[in-house]
């Protein structure tokens, strides 16, 4: 199994808790709360681009409204391989966290 | 708040709309453009557009690549996959990028030359709208051409008259002017008188002074910054007198930048043309009506609202209407523009180019950006084993074609732009060189020139792509199952690749050996040009050319007294030189028909045909001892004889321009009188009389081979003495040899080209026979424990080279024989192209190939086979 990238990782995180209000405008203002990193709109337009070619996410065209001068837009929804990816990774962190509290402490006292 | 403010720049909105696929533009654009809203409302018109920027600098880049190779990590793969190739191989990555690099060089070269050319004249504001006016006189033909540069001072006027559309015209006297000021005495030979419209319809920009008035005045006078230099160093020439000839007084009225050296007129003074009236004296006021004075250059500027195609069409227009006196010439105009490059008519102020030369050029570039790009092309299909594996890997990972074409197209690209790198680092550092080499001042400006800019993008483009597209095509037909199938390639795409490789290297050894032919045969013209009798003796004769009235007039006092020194062999003097003799006269003879041709004529003192070693075929020699040959004796040359058509020419009644009749006392050997491009033309030779018609214009000296430098001290001391005039002279074998300068330039950048074209061929023949020997290093393992001698293995392997490069010689001939046969045609007397040129080609090509190849093969030859074989 292919192992996210960090981007990925933190775009997907986006999409997930925007649940239904995932867009581009709005998953690029949550990524540049989690992270200090200012990304340009057309890394995240690729990174979304590639996660959907992955399968990880998918998307439908919302309906128009007249907020928006009556555009639509589009939504980005995590599919089940985008749920998996994100827990595998989560695995794989945990694992490699593993101990870090004892690991610390043990070299701060020692 | 207007609407439109709301809404981000339009030209970032536009780049995106062009290369996003279109079903998928509106959203990102729409998401850019919701965010710059709320920029807008938050932050500030300012910052909102600083995001906006920032953003979109960013985001294009990622779009492109991620368009063109699917990801940003893969482009880094195949960037560091193709770097690593370049490090791994080092020798065919040297080969290939030092045979890019020299070829693009050369390009780039000839680019700049033809930019430079084709800039003349350009840089006038009014270029499109300034014609230069010439006339056509059919009945008099000078050095093979029948259009002039010159025309009469009056139909400046006439023009204007007849032809609203004439905004400007302005005449242009060029002379020569002795220049003084404060004893800081010149001779200047790019002396102009102009009308005051000059300055209006040219752009030659003044520094100080008032373009408007400064050519009003009689005795004004203008120069450039650089003989404001000359002449006065640090002091401000403004108003300052200069003296000129001795005789007149102008003021600088003002100071012009120095003259662009793209220019097909260049000059360092502009006198007021009005000046002419005193000068002239009495000659002045029929001067300016005069129409057969053929002295000045008009030059005319149309109005910007008038139609250029239509004024076009109203030309030629016959002379007949203004002179008022029956004659067949013709007035055309000439476009500014078109000058530099039209080749040359006659009394041009400057030698003009020729729009073949261009051409010529032009296509020695392509040739050898195509030698390079061959060898690109071959040593990479010939290496295509080495990335075979690669390939199949890709494959199997998922590349599709598409894909591994954009890859290896690419690297192509990559090393054009490498190449490109070094070639720019490469002209900056030899520009100087090669602008003394072509006499004109090149500039490179690489990036505040958008065109220079974007034409060396373009060559590298072209150069990655032309040199990139076959192997990227041949490299990503593989097919993975033969790769592990250990057929490596299919029989057939193997035969085609070798036979493409083949004809690609037989090629670039036809385009050299072409180019070496042209070069031998081009050298051969010039020697025999150098060394074939002319019929007359060049040896140790100085000519110095006379400028002073009185001493035209008065040559004699001066003539014995050089006479007496006795290092001075002999002293003569004569209107023109005896190597070009350009002007003509008519003449008239009994039963001359009444549109006889004019004859060339020279005038002389009686030891000129002894002093030349001139022979006479039959009748005597012009002599001081019998009067009557002051007025009534000619020499003839053979051609004036063969043209007439005399059986037994002396005696026979002949006549030129003298008022008493004469006749032929003599014939003499056809001599070249004019350079080797034409045909020796009639002539008539004839004594100086005291009519003043004729002038004096050359003093020839011979002089004893010792002490050259005392000799020439001593005659300028005797000349100054005579003359007030610098002393200036020219040996006469020199002065012939500047009548081929044109050729002798070809003929020496055709020499560097050859060179080069060569040179990179070898450098492709070099790779592929170190490739193809490492390639059979076991057969020649093989074949040596089998009992194959080191000789009989190095035959072997380069027989197959010597086939291709034989084939390449033989196409070259038939080509190279046609274009020389063509080029040579420009001269009357010519070399016979013979066998010699292509047997030394022959020699030059084959033993180089062969050389290159031989140290490769003697390598793979001499190897010991145990270290071949072992690891099977």
């Amino acid at each position: 199994m292919r192992v996210l990238t960090k981007l990925e990782e933190s775009v997907l995180l986006s999409v997930l808790k925007l649940k239904d209000d995932a867009y581009i405008v709005s998953i690029k203002d949550q990524l540049e709360r989690f992270t200090s990193k200012n990304m340009s709109f057309g890394a995240l337009y690729v990174a979304l681009n590639r996660l959907i070619k992955y399968r990880y996410l998918e998307s439908h065209i919302g309906e128009s409204s007249s907020l928006r001068g009556g555009r639509a837009k589009k939504y980005y929804k995590l599919t089940k391989n985008g749920v998996l990816a994100l827990k595998d990774i989560r695995q794989l962190q945990n694992l490699m966290w593993k101990g870090f509290e004892n690991l610390v402490k043990e070299l701060l006292e020692g | 708040m207007r609407k439109n403010k709301a809404r981000p720049p339009r030209l970032g909105q536009w780049i995106l709309k062009k290369i996003l696929p279109p079903e998928e533009r509106r959203f990102l654009i729409e998401g850019i453009e919701e965010r710059y809203v709320r920029e807008l409302k938050d932050r500030g018109r300012i910052s909102a557009l600083f995001w906006y920027l920032r953003d979109i600098f960013r985001t294009i880049p990622i779009l492109i690549i991620d368009d063109f190779f699917g990801s940003a990590t893969m482009l880094k793969n195949y960037l560091k996959i193709a770097l690593r190739n370049i490090k791994r191989h080092k020798t065919f990555s040297f080969i290939n990028i030092t045979g890019l690099v020299v070829g693009m060089t050369c390009s780039i070269f000839i680019m700049l030359f033809i930019q430079y050319e084709i800039s003349h004249d350009r840089y006038h504001e009014n270029a499109n709208r300034i014609y230069r006016i010439l006339i056509r006189q059919p009945t008099d033909i000078y050095q093979g051409i029948d259009i002039y540069s010159i025309s009469p001072p009056p139909l400046k006027a006439a023009l204007m008259k007849d032809f609203p559309e004439i905004q400007n015209a302005a005449r242009i006297l060029r002379t020569e002017g002795l220049i003084n000021y404060k004893n800081n005495r010149y001779l200047e030979s790019r002396f102009f008188t102009v009308d005051p419209e000059f300055l209006k319809i040219f752009t030659f920009p003044l520094t100080t002074g008032d373009p408007e008035t400064a050519l009003n005045e009689p005795f004004s006078i203008l120069l450039t910054e650089e003989m404001a230099e000359k002449y006065f160093d640090d002091e401000d020439p403004m108003g300052k007198i200069l003296n000129i000839d001795n005789k007149y007084d102008y003021q600088i009225t003002g100071v012009l930048r120095d003259i662009p050296g793209n220019s097909h007129f260049k000059f360092d003074f502009l006198g007021s043309f009005n000046s002419l009236y005193p000068i002239y004296g009495d000659y002045g006021d029929r001067f300016f009506e005069d129409w057969n004075a053929y002295q000045v250059k008009t030059y005319i500027q149309l109005h910007s609202s008038s139609d250029t195609s239509e004024f076009n069409s109203k030309f030629p227009v016959r002379l007949e209407k203004y002179r008022g006196r029956p004659t067949n010439d013709e007035i055309y105009i000439q476009p500014l523009t078109n000058i530099h490059l039209g080749g040359n008519v006659n009394d041009e102020i400057e030698a003009n180019s020729d729009i073949k030369y261009v051409y010529f050029f032009s296509a020695i570039a392509l040739l050898i950006l195509l030698v390079a790009c061959f060898n690109y092309m071959n040593l990479s299909t010939a290496g295509a084993v080495q990335r075979m594996k690669e390939v199949g890997i890709r494959k199997v990972a998922g590349a599709s074609r598409h894909n591994l074409i954009l890859q290896f197209l690419g690297e192509s690209l990559l090393f054009a732009f490498i190449a490109l790198l070094f070639s720019l680092w490469l002209v900056k550092l030899l520009l100087p060189a090669f602008s003394s080499l072509i006499e004109k001042e090149l500039s490179f400006p690489v990036f505040n020139n958008i065109e220079t800019f974007s034409s060396l993008i373009g060559i590298s483009v072209l150069v990655g792509i032309l040199s990139g597209s076959f192997p990227a095509f041949f490299l990503s037909s593989f097919l993975p199952v033969n790769i592990i199938k250990g057929k490596l390639i299919s029989r057939k795409s193997l035969n085609k690749s070798s036979g493409f490789r083949n004809t690609l290297v037989v090629t670039q050894f036809a385009i050299s050996t072409v180019l070496v032919i042209c070069t031998i045969i081009i050298f051969n013209q010039l020697q025999y040009i150098r060394t074939k009798e002319l019929g007359f003796k060049k040896e140790y004769v100085v000519t110095i050319p006379i400028q002073d009235e009185n001493l035209k007039k008065n040559y004699g006092p001066l003539k014995y007294d050089l006479s007496q020194y006795s290092k001075i062999v002999d002293v003569t003097v004569s209107n023109f030189l005896p190597f070009s003799v350009e002007n003509s006269q008519a003449v008239d003879w009994d039963g001359r028909p009444e549109d006889g041709p004019d004859f060339r004529y020279l005038c002389v003192d009686p030891n000129f045909l002894d002093f030349y070693g001139i022979e006479l075929a039959e009748g005597r020699n012009l002599s001081k001892e019998i009067p009557t040959d002051v007025e009534q004796a000619y020499i003839l040359n053979e051609s004036a004889v063969r043209l007439i058509g005399w059986e037994d020419p002396i005696g026979k009644r002949f006549n030129c321009q003298r008022y008493v009749d004469g006749q032929v006392i003599g014939v003499v050997n056809n001599f070249h009188c004019h350079s080797l491009h034409r045909q020796i033309e009639p002539l008539v030779i004839f004594l100086f009389d005291d009519s003043g018609w004729w002038d004096v214009r050359y003093f020839s000296i011979k002089i004893s081979s010792e002490d050259i430098s005392g000799t020439l001290a001593l005659m300028e001391e005797k000349f100054e003495k005579f003359s007030p005039y610098p002393f200036s002279y020219y040996f006469l074998d020199e002065r012939i040899d500047m009548l081929y300068r044109r050729e002798q330039k070809l003929g020496q950048n055709f020499g560097y080209f050859t060179f080069v074209a060569i040179f990179i061929a070898c450098l492709g023949l070099f790779g592929i026979a170190s490739l193809t020997s490492g390639q059979r290093i076991k057969e020649i393992g093989i074949r040596k424990t089998l009992g194959a001698s080191v000789s009989s293995i190095s035959i072997l392997l380069t027989k197959e080279f010597m086939k291709l490069t034989s084939i390449g010689i033989i196409i070259a001939f038939p080509i190279s024989y046609f274009a020389m046969h063509e080029w040579l045609k420009n001269f009357a007397y010519r070399v016979d192209i013979g066998w010699i040129p292509f047997m030394g080609a022959v020699l030059i090509t084959v033993l180089l190939s062969l050389g290159t190849v031989f140290i490769q093969v003697f390598k793979a030859a001499r190897a010991n086979p145990a270290d071949s074989l072992r690891y099977e």
